[in-house]
């Protein structure tokens, strides 16, 4: 087996994705989806066909046309452009917010599980009280208090989101930990940074990544469920949720408003989801050896 | 005299353990009940004995790997469990360990090349050309191809791996090497291939080792002195083949007979030893091996026996052999 992969390796990266992609068909689908919608947002400067803001009587509650393709918004205000332009403010909130609480909450599982003792069941009692907030009411209540800003904002999504990657990057490292290599590296006087950063964190880092795609979804979610209440980014910049909130008031006589940024969270959520599900099949060593 | 290369005195570990639902109990495991031996210069040093008896408890705790509760560790006549940051990062590079499973003791994740140069760079020692070379050089003298050096540690066997182990130990000019069972895993082919290196090892670099092994055989073969440990003391200690040829305490004398014979004429002695270890929780008053001891006296049941010399550089612990009067 082990010969394969490294001809493959040997072929180059892209022939090795290529032939990952044919092996796992679902997770290669997923991986797209992200890409494509990833690239729409950051292109969306030169994609949109309209000034996301411009707004226009003339065209208020259109339906979807040949200039405005996926119709237009009480303002008369192009959906195309603002799904776009919503996607920036989106994806990245939901992306920094997940960055944070990925490298924090790695952080804080690997030094708890490698610590281990009383400061391991302080940490983790913390988490779990953490955990115990559903992350919308967690979302809620820090945006509520702190005001709703780009800044809180990921503040509020990356609170709800470190105590689960805390879980899953202390786990391996409980195990790890008691390997004899991490025993030789202290018997070689290696410091305990050095131990935790060089040699549990590569280790960990499978299983935080795909946690991390997953999560990314989850954070996407949670972003357009606060707009959709009103506590996300302000108006009018466009955003997702804000977008679906505000097409909820007309959902039945123009009801693009709403199901075309659905649509477009649906399909990132989608793609997250094939991704992450694909990694971790193809991470997790008991299924490595089929 | 000048000081023996290691002096172990008194060396003492007992593990809490709170286990049981819903009350918890508070239970204590005696590893170590007070383990003393030395180890002189480029001397090879066995420690044998059945699974849960302590041994690689020693290892670790004299290195402290897991910090010994009690007792006196020195090298070269220095406070080794004393030592504070710097100077025990400095002593470290002399004391090594090779371990058993050579698949858990090397990280999957870094190049063979690089774990070997890791504890170069750690301490400082040299350029990196120099630690380059100093790489290369190491892997010649374990037997291993140079380009070894850019592989990972799935590409290679039990054997390779475990000699990957022993470079690593030996990149740091270390004067010490504590082989924690550094054969067991292995098969009995390769055993004797890993022996050899060790061997060579200890001849050209003038290595000290302290070689922990349940295989009697083993370290017959590459140990100049051994001391028996059982359930967490040593009774017996001596000379290599004083101790197999004329063993005196009932548990080494069952533990000789009870392990193999690469001889197909060999009579097949019969496992003397009945019964299980007894348990570290709870050990048995008097003598731990009262119970199993065919020689057993009411004294034994009681009261604990002294170590007694019997001999010069030979002492043993048991109520047969009474302090001479």
């Amino acid at each position: 087996m082990t010969a394969v992969v490294s001809d493959v390796v040997a072929a180059g990266p892209l022939t090795a994705l290529w032939i990952w992609s044919r092996r796992n068909k679902a997770a290669a689908l997923g991986g797209l989806l992200v890409v494509l919608v990833m690239l729409s947002a950051l292109l969306a400067p030169w994609l949109a066909p309209h000034d996301p803001l411009e707004q226009s009587v003339l065209n208020r509650l259109d339906p979807p046309s040949a200039e405005f393709l996926l119709g237009n918004d009480p303002y008369g205000r192009d959906i195309l452009s603002r799904i776009l332009w919503g996607g920036r403010v989106s994806l990245f909130v939901s992306t920094s917010a997940v960055l944070i609480a990925l490298v924090v909450g790695s952080a804080i599982g690997i030094l708890s599980g490698y610590v281990g003792g009383p400061f391991d069941r302080v940490v983790m009692a913390m988490m779990d009280v953490l955990l115990s907030f559903p992350s919308l009411i967690m979302g809620l209540l820090v945006v509520a208090m702190l005001g709703p800003s780009v800044g809180n904002l990921i503040f509020a999504i990356g609170l709800t989101a470190v105590a689960p990657f805390a879980r899953i990057a202390r786990a391996p490292t409980l195990v790890i930990k008691e390997r004899e290599f991490v025993e030789a590296g202290r018997a070689m006087g290696f410091s305990h940074l050095r131990i935790m950063g060089v040699h549990i964190l590569p280790n960990v880092a499978s299983e935080v990544l795909v946690m991390g795609s997953l999560w990314l979804a989850t954070a996407i979610r949670t972003e357009a469920s606060l707009s959709f209440i009103g506590l996300g980014v302000r108006p009018p910049t466009p955003t997702w949720g804000g977008m679906i909130r505000e097409g909820f008031e007309n959902i039945l006589d123009a009801p693009w408003l709403a199901v075309f940024p659905s649509i477009a969270i649906l399909l990132v959520m989608l793609g997250l989801n094939l991704l992450g599900d694909g990694l971790r099949d193809a991470t997790d060593p008991r299924l490595r050896h089929e | 005299m000048t000081a023996p290369l290691l002096d172990v005195a008194d060396l003492r570990k007992t593990f809490v353990v709170r286990r049981g639902f819903p009350r918890a109990e508070t239970v204590r495991v005696q590893a170590l009940a007070g383990v003393s031996f030395t180890v002189g210069e480029g001397e090879a040093f066995g420690l044998v004995g059945e699974s849960g008896c302590g041994k690689s408890t020693a290892g670790r705790a004299l290195l402290r790997l897991i910090e010994p509760d009690g007792g006196r560790v020195l090298f070269r006549g220095e406070d080794f469990l004393g030592a504070r940051s710097r100077r025990l990062r400095e002593l470290r590079q002399k004391l090594q360990i090779v371990f058993q499973d050579p698949f858990a003791s090397l990280n999957p994740r870094r190049s063979v090349g690089r774990t070997l140069a890791e504890p170069m760079h750690v301490h400082r020692l040299g350029s990196k050309a120099e630690i380059a070379r100093r790489v290369a050089d190491v892997l010649d003298e374990v037997g291993l191809p140079r380009d070894a050096a850019d592989k990972y540690p799935h590409e290679f066997s039990g054997g390779q791996r475990q000699r990957i182990g022993i470079a690593r130990a030996l990149v740091l000019e270390p004067d010490l090497i504590v082989a924690d069972e550094p054969v067991s895993a292995l098969d009995v082919s390769i055993q004797a291939q890993i022996l050899l290196l060790l061997d060579r090892l200890k001849e050209r670099r003038g290595l000290g080792f302290l070689f922990i092994s349940h295989d009697l055989g083993v370290v017959r073969h590459f140990c100049r002195r051994v001391a028996v440990m059982y359930l967490g003391r040593i009774v017996e200690d001596g000379p290599a083949e004083r101790i197999f040829d004329a063993p005196l305490h009932p548990y080494t004398r069952a533990l000789r007979d009870a392990s193999p014979v690469p001889d197909p004429r060999a009579k097949v002695t019969m496992a003397r030893l009945e019964g299980e270890v007894a348990s570290a929780i709870n050990p048995p008053s008097g003598c731990h091996f009262h119970p199993r001891c065919p020689h057993a006296m009411d004294r034994c049941r009681v009261e604990y026996p002294e170590v007694t010399e019997v001999e010069p550089g030979r002492r043993v612990a048991c109520h047969l052999y009474p302090a001479a009067a």
